[in-house]
């Protein structure tokens, strides 16, 4: 096997102390679209910096003196060793104090934690990826490595829906993913004045898809739970089956180690059992409010 | 275009894919193809509009003036997707007004053509507005998820059900 994307690392889960902060400093900060930024953050001590690995789909717990904890999901290249990209959207009291720092300023990371988007089962197969609003931001480190191991996979379809055309993320970068090899569809729900793409939402761009094998396609979806929902339901009824599906859970959740019980999601917990579960592990409890 | 090219298309549009081979029969000798340029009005809002048109190639847009906001596009449609359904259930007076955004191609169905083979056989007529109800009910799932605004800038906060109850 000749990747070291595909069969990634030792459990990136065992290789730190998952209680131990380390300090990371602001390197830099990039306004995405309104309210959403990315920061790219980078270790203060060498040596954690030099053995720091993740797997796309993975993330990352942040903490602010003061404000508080949160998990923010991996959005930079796995390759990428010198900085560790977040692109955070100001929800509340921590993103908002995080919002109000500057290049420079430390904060404390714990992690890598969680599982990670199956690349592995994904070769010889065509990739779907569907995702909607921020949701982008935990797919792009597994377009980066299948973009970088382009010829290991069948056909590549981003199909991505924001709010308006202003809230895309990542727009920047769709040229030079159209050029290495992924298919990026966009959709907006709400159309500007001059926008020419599409109008409606993602589960559309699903319903569209041609060239579309649903017996050798693998599908990972990220966004809010009601879209991954009606995405599951249109990819079944599509052709596919349950096992083809992997879905990113992003509800709320506080140790990152399975041991507080916050996000419990049946016998699992989002944090380490999760955030990416294969869709037919996770269907029963899909449902389930108020986590 | 002879009907029997006609029915080889329908066979492979998502829309009319599903109907038995006869109903194919029926709704490919019922209907022509048409090239649409970008830029094409192909119906107005409150306008009448006399076709079923099926998107062979393309893209066509929906739009709906709002005062104030002008012409509004709230959905965008491709190929196998079918447009003017209300020339169909509704006489012809159009909800919103139907734009080619790109040079398209598109199959055009008269609606009372159609009407009068419902009317003449009941069994073309059932799969015909079976496939209507399912693009229509897909579209109401569509238009539901794209009212939940969900990915609005802020998440809509979890209502207090203990204040609401005490109301
Ligand atoms: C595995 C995982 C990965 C995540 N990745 C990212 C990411 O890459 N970028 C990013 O911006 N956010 C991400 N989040 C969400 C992020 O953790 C929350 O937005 C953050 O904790 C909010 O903290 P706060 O103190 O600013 O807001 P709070 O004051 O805690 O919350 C403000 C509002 O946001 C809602 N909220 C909080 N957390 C969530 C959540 N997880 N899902 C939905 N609504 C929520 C609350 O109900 C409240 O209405 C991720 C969450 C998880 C569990």
């Amino acid at each position: 096997m000749s990747s070291s994307y595909v069969a990634p690392l030792p459990d990136p889960r065992l290789a730190t102390d998952p209680w131990r902060a380390s300090t990371v400093a602001i390197r830099a900060v990039r306004p995405e679209v309104e309210g959403v930024s990315t920061y790219d953050l980078a270790f203060q001590d060498e040596a954690v910096r030099a053995s720091y690995r993740f797997a796309p789909g993975q993330f990352n717990m942040l903490y602010l003196p003061g404000a508080g904890e949160i998990a923010i999901s991996i959005s930079d290249d796995p390759r990428n060793t010198a900085t560790c990209a977040h692109t955070i959207r100001v929800a509340g009291n921590v993103t908002r104090t995080l919002a109000g720092m500057k290049v420079g300023d430390t904060l404390g990371l714990r992690g890598p934690f969680g599982t990670s988007w199956p690349l592995a089962e994904c070769i010889g197969r065509d990739v779907v990826l569907v995702t909607g609003g921020i949701g982008l931001a935990p797919i792009r480190p597994a377009i980066c490595a299948l973009l970088h191991q382009r010829r290991q996979f069948g056909r590549l379809n981003l199909l991505y829906g924001a709010r308006s055309p202003d809230t895309l993320l990542y727009a920047r970068e769709y040229d030079d993913w159209s050029e290495r090899g992924l298919i990026v569809h966009t959709t907006v729900d709400r159309s500007a004045l001059g926008w020419m793409g599409n109008v409606g939402v993602v589960t559309l761009l699903l319903e569209r898809l041609r060239s579309f094998d649903p017996r050798n396609t693998v599908l990972f979806c990220c966004g809010p739970e009601v879209m991954m929902r009606f995405t599951v339901l249109t990819a079944l009824n599509r052709g596919m089956s349950p096992e083809q599906i992997w879905i990113s859970m992003e509800r709320n959740m506080q140790c990152a180690v399975g041991l507080c019980g916050h996000c419990q999601l049946g016998p699992d917990f989002i944090c380490k059992d999760g955030p990416v579960f294969r869709y037919d592990r996770i269907a029963p409890f899909l449902d389930v409010e108020g986590l | 275009m002879d009907p029997s090219q006609l029915r080889f298309i329908l066979e492979e549009l998502r829309f009319s894919a599903m109907l038995p081979a006869e109903v194919l029969d029926q709704l490919a000798a019922a209907s022509t193809i048409k090239q649409i340029p970008a830029g094409t009005v192909i119906f107005r809002e409150g306008g009448t509009n006399d076709n079923l048109y099926l998107i062979r190639d393309g893209r066509l847009a929906l739009e709906m003036s709002v005062p104030g906001r002008g012409a509004v596009r709230i959905l965008t449609l491709g190929a196998g997707e079918m447009v003017g359904w209300s020339a169909l259930l509704d006489e012809g007076k159009m909800t919103a007004s139907a734009i080619a955004v790109e040079d398209s191609e598109v199959v055009v169905a008269e609606a009372e053509k159609l009407r009068q083979l419902c009317r003449a056989n009941r069994d073309f007529g059932y799969h015909l507005m079976e496939q209507m109800a399912a693009a229509l009910s897909k579209r109401l799932v569509a238009t539901r998820l794209q009212l939940l605004d969900l990915f609005a800038a802020s998440p809509t906060p979890v209502p207090d059900r203990t204040s609401e109850s005490e109301a």
